[in-house]
């Protein structure tokens, strides 16, 4: 495989399935031949509900878990294998770091586990400290830690072997809201870099704020993968947003031609009105119409759908 | 590698920051400080010790006699005595009379009476009359009367050494310090009823316990609750995962934390073994640098147990589940190491054949039950020789136990009519004591009967090929003659009305056939009769001492050669070699006449022999070892042979026939005749294995081999201490003999099958791990 692809992870229809009970009688499918392209350089977010199969794609492009078919690549090394690994860093989800270790020692271990020398961790651990904010906790056991500070130490962790890609698998979890800024921080100032983020999170805003791209799974499939803005754009329908004044006689006959409408009375005389309208021309005669009626437009603007609701719509259609 | 000594590290680290390894440490060094003070502190013996008074029945018997020559030391000494004592030590003669097996249990309570009694009189002022011990060879010192003021210590000292003198035949003081315990410098034993030569094996005893317990049971239960929780850690979701996803691979990794779980065995058997190694060092001036091995050996230990843990611990990720499967697996392994040992005491030992003779044609055997066999040719298997030997027996496995240091071996006619054989009986004192005769007669299908008491402790009892029944004993060598019929119908009568409770000695029955001023055969000696001019030979601590039979018949003593050693040594004459085995594993061929050497050799393994014989003509000669291996010397190329019949290894009984065949007995009731010259079998009897033996040999040893065997590791730990690869499974509690009685049965520490069983064990276990760790998803 070609380590200098554009690409740093590529999957082609991957799956798995997990099989309990005497002889594995009880299966259950958690991935269906998900396929997808992370390019390099990019912080690249992987969405989707409870169950979707997130953590165990994860698992398998680290080799925790063994995929059931498919192919899948990282770095341009198969999936799992020791190259791979060498060069990934890993934060997973509710991890946990020995509690008799410090911030210090927990960087030595986790150092020397990625293959680096004691003189190279000493060199680099105290400026990662302070990139992720620890320093002056560093000789502290991390049984003392809150949650935050075990995430931003386990996300040190993922870093101290100046790794290609970063797999961080919901890392503002527990974390207050200046403690995610920070690590939205870290990631952009990796991606900056040209460092490789893979993210999953259930946050949509943080994977809005961050990520470059992003990937929807639900129920081991792969939904949707695209940019961010393509995404939006693709998905923002033809909703248009209208505060009228007038009549509501006059504004019902002027939009009784349209469908998918809804008229909100604000005040006596002032309405809001949100119609699907696909197409500029459209939008002339709706005005011309409104006009013509006596009715006066004082807002009208296309509304843009949040990540959120472009989620929910996938993942809602995929439901129903 | 980098990744695994990271683990290893912090492994170590974990348990620096454990609170269970620091009170762990901190007990050892309790009780590490609690032991500094002790120390030895050596001095001038003041009191009789229980093994120096060697005939404690002829003491007391002198004593009581006293009366009746007051101007010695027994009639003074018995002036000493007050009432309640003199009454005592008469009731003691008088049950003497009574020696059986059984009252011979409570022997050790009366030489301690004795001893004790003794011990008070010689503190006394009054125990040195000059009158008395007139007659008695002293030095200027012990002759001239002691001080009023003198030390109650210096005193005891003086007259301990006078009675040694007055009773020399009785008492015989080994050593003239004596051993006392002090802590802070403070005396807090008195002097220790051991020889200072002794002090070793004490420490040794105690150090075993001290380890077994502290390190064997506390150790090992400390560690695996510290270690339980450690895997299961491990393979946790948040903690396998981080670790999965370094560049390592899982077998190493579950490896690494496998030994990294050893850590805190190793921390706190480290401390433990060398302190008491420096302790040693230090305080008793002992070297004992072979002490520390016990450090490797108890991690091996805990280490079985742990592999437990930690397949147990990855595949439930439980450290509850964890501990219970270990204890689970602990008592399992317990139980059936119990099932194995207790059918091998009480039913294959007992079934195995120990001694194996045969003359005239007819071949007979002894099992462990001190059952006599015969083979009989009609069906091909052994049958058992019908006893009438009178009295409630003891088991089998109880006369084993008790009569382990004295071979019960069937002596045959060389016309094969005639059975002969010793049994023998413990002394209310006790010492071994005199035997009885047991004989059987082809007519009346060899059933045994009890003839005549011996007069004393014999070392065996053989037939010349002209029907001559000879005993060699301490004091002479014996004739038996046998018993009147008047004898023999009054013994009979005696039995029935007390059960076999009462036997005699028939002064009558014996005639001893050496004359007064023959030099005695101590007890401890090893004694061969020499078919070929029916001549004996002793062996004792290195002299060896012939005893010629005369034109006369009588007996008188021949050349002797001191061979300078000191060790214990097993004899065999047959023709003109003479064959020893030593203690520690040398083997000795000699001229029979001139005692010069021919020939010498080792046996394997530093294993301790126990049976030699001799082929009639002495064309060659055989050593058997305890643990059943057989060497063989040729007595027409005088030399060793590297040949070793199929069954060395696990014989169980050796001997020569009539027709110079060595028999030897496979582990269980098979014979197989061999030509020594030509190094074929000849023949074989192929003795049939009963149910329960075939049970222990298929189902039971089997699956004891396969499983591991910690407890085995006691014995390894008592190998490093010791450096005795066996032991004598009976204490001697005669004590006149220190040195090992090499023909009593011993429990051999089979430390390498040990040591393999358990290592294999733990490669399974790991094994298993590796490939569930390698094949599951975390």
């Amino acid at each position: 495989m070609n380590q200098n692809s554009e690409f740093v992870i590529q999957t082609t229809d991957v799956s798995k399935t997990y099989r309990s009970g005497f002889f594995g009688r009880k299966s259950f499918q958690a991935l269906k031949g998900v396929s997808l392209n992370v390019p390099r350089g990019t912080i690249y977010g992987l969405l989707g509900p409870n169950g979707a199969g997130k953590t165990t794609l994860i698992k398998i492009l680290l080799g925790i878990v063994r995929k059931s078919g498919g192919s899948a690549s990282v770095l341009g090394h198969v999936a799992g294998s020791h190259a791979a690994r060498r060069e990934v860093g890993y934060l997973p989800e509710n991890h946990r770091i020995p509690r008799h270790l410090t911030a210090n020692t927990a960087l030595e271990y986790y150092g020397a586990l990625s293959g680096l020398s004691m003189s190279e961790i000493r060199k680099r651990r105290q400026p990662l400290l302070e990139s992720v904010g620890l320093q002056g906790r560093e000789n502290d056991r991390v049984s003392g830690y809150s949650k935050g500070m075990l995430q931003r130490l386990g996300l040190a962790q993922s870093m101290i072997h100046k790794p290609q890609l970063i797999v961080l698998d919901e890392p503002t979890d527990g974390v207050d809201p200046v403690g995610r800024r920070e690590i939205r921080e870290v990631l952009q100032r990796l991606a900056a870099e040209g460092h490789s983020v893979f993210l999953n999170s259930h946050l949509l805003q943080e994977i809005e704020l961050v990520c470059d791209s992003v990937a929807i799974l639900n129920h081991g499939e792969c939904l949707l993968t695209g940019t961010v803005k393509d995404l939006k754009a693709a998905l923002t329908d033809a909703a248009v947003f209208l505060q009228l004044r007038g009549t509501e006689a006059a504004i019902k006959r002027a939009i009784s031609s349209l469908t998918g409408i809804a008229v909100r009375a604000v005040a006596a005389d002032a309405f809001e009105v949100e119609v699907q309208i696909q197409s500029q021309p459209e939008l002339d005669k709706l005005i011309d119409t409104l006009r013509a009626e006596q009715v006066s437009i004082w807002q009208i603007a296309r509304r843009e759908k949040t990540l959120e609701e472009v989620f929910m719509n996938i993942v809602g259609a995929d439901r129903q | 590698m980098r990744a695994y000594f990271a683990i290893l590290k912090d492994s170590y680290r974990e348990a620096a920051a454990s609170l269970v390894l620091w009170l762990a440490l901190g007990g050892i060094l309790l009780l590490l400080l609690a032991l500094l003070p002790i120390g030895l502190l050596t001095a001038a013996n003041t009191g009789l010790r229980h093994q120096e008074l060697i005939d404690p029945e002829k003491f007391v018997k002198a004593l009581s006699d006293g009366p009746s020559a007051p101007q010695t030391p027994e009639g003074h000494i018995w002036s000493l005595l007050n009432a309640k004592q003199q009454e005592q030590f008469v009731e003691f003669t008088k049950a003497e009379k009574e020696s059986d097996g059984r009252r011979g249990q409570r022997g050790g309570g009366v030489r301690r009476i004795v001893v004790n009694t003794v011990n008070e009189l010689i503190k006394k002022p009054e125990f040195y009359n000059a009158i008395a011990f007139g007659k008695i060879e002293l030095d200027e010192e012990l002759r001239s009367p002691d001080a009023e003021s003198l030390a109650v210590d210096v005193r005891s000292h003086r007259n301990l050494r006078r009675l040694e003198k007055a009773f020399a035949g009785y008492i015989s003081v080994n050593e003239r310090t004596a051993l006392s315990l002090t802590y802070a410098g403070f005396d807090i034993t008195g002097p220790l009823p051991i020889l200072p030569s002794q002090m070793k094996q004490a420490i040794d005893s105690i150090i075993t316990i001290v380890l077994g317990f502290f390190l064997g049971i506390v150790g090992v239960f400390a560690s695996l609750l510290f270690t339980a929780t450690l895997i299961p850690r491990t393979f946790e979701p948040g903690e396998i995962s981080l670790l999965l996803s370094k560049p390592v691979y899982r077998a190493w990794l579950f490896l690494t934390k496998f030994l990294g779980g050893c850590v805190f065995t190793l921390i706190c058997a480290t401390l433990l073994v060398t302190g008491i190694w420096l302790l040693l060092w230090v305080r008793l001036e002992m070297w004992r640098p072979e002490l520390l091995w016990c450090i490797p050996l108890y991690v091996f230990l805990f280490s079985i147990y742990f592999s437990v843990s930690a397949l147990t611990g990855a595949i439930w990720r439980n450290a509850v589940v964890s501990l219970i499967l270990v204890i689970l697996f602990w008592l399992g392994v317990t139980l059936i190491g119990v099932a194995h040992n207790s059918m091998n005491e009480l039913i294959v030992k007992a079934r195995r054949v120990s001694e194996i003779s045969a003359n005239g044609g007819e071949v007979f055997a002894v099992d462990g039950g001190r059952t006599v066999l015969r083979w009989d040719q009609a069906i091909g298997d052994w049958v058992a020789v019908p006893q009438n030997a009178g009295g409630d027996q003891l088991p089998a496995f109880l006369q084993r136990l008790i009569f382990s240091g004295n071979r019960f071996r069937v002596s045959v006619s060389s016309d094969g009519k005639r059975i002969l054989a010793l049994q023998p009986a413990m002394t209310r004192m006790g010492g071994s004591g005199p035997a009885t005769i047991l004989s059987g007669n082809a007519d009346e299908q060899y059933e045994l009967q009890q003839e005549s008491q011996t007069p004393e402790s014999m070392f065996g009892i053989y037939q010349t090929a002209d029907g001559d029944v000879l005993l060699p004993g301490p004091r002479g060598i014996y004739r038996f003659v046998g018993q009147t019929d008047q004898e023999r119908k009054a013994q009979t009568f005696i039995k029935g009305i007390f059960g076999g409770l009462l036997s005699s000695s028939s002064a009558k029955a014996f005639e001893n056939l050496t004359d007064k001023g023959f030099p005695a055969i101590v007890a401890g000696s090893s004694v061969a009769f020499n078919p070929a001019d029916n001549s004996f030979v002793a062996l004792n601590g290195g002299e060896l001492r012939r005893v010629n039979r005369t034109a006369e018949g009588k007996y008188v003593a021949g050349e002797t050669r001191d061979l300078q050693w000191k060790e214990s040594a097993i004899l065999a004459v047959g023709g003109n070699i003479a064959i020893i085995a030593r203690a520690d594993g040398k083997l000795l061929a000699l001229d029979a006449t001139t005692f010069e050497l021919i020939a010498e050799s080792m046996l394997p393994n530093g294993e301790k022999p126990r049976v030699a014989e001799c082929a009639l003509d002495g064309s060659s000669a055989a050593v058997l070892t305890h643990q059943g291996a057989v060497l063989v010397f040729d007595g027409v190329a005088r030399k060793f042979l590297p040949w070793v019949p199929r069954e060395s290894g696990y014989a169980s009984a050796m001997a020569y026939n009539d027709k110079l065949q060595l028999m030897v007995v496979d582990n269980h009731r098979g014979v197989r005749l061999y030509n020594v010259a030509t190094q074929t079998s000849s023949a074989q009897l192929p003795g049939s294995v009963d149910l329960p033996c075939q049970i222990y040999d298929y189902v039971v040893a089997p699956l004891h081999a396969v499983l591991p065997k910690p407890s085995d590791l006691d014995n390894a730990v008592q190998w490093i201490v010791t450096g005795e690869k066996s032991v004598e499974i009976k204490t001697d509690s005669n004590g006149g003999n220190t040195e090992a009685n090499l023909e009593a049965e011993r429990l051999t520490f089979n430390v390498w099958n040990a040591v393999a069983s358990n290592l294999a064990f733990i490669a399974v276990m790991l094994g298993l791990g590796c490939l569930y760790i390698a094949r599951s998803d975390f």
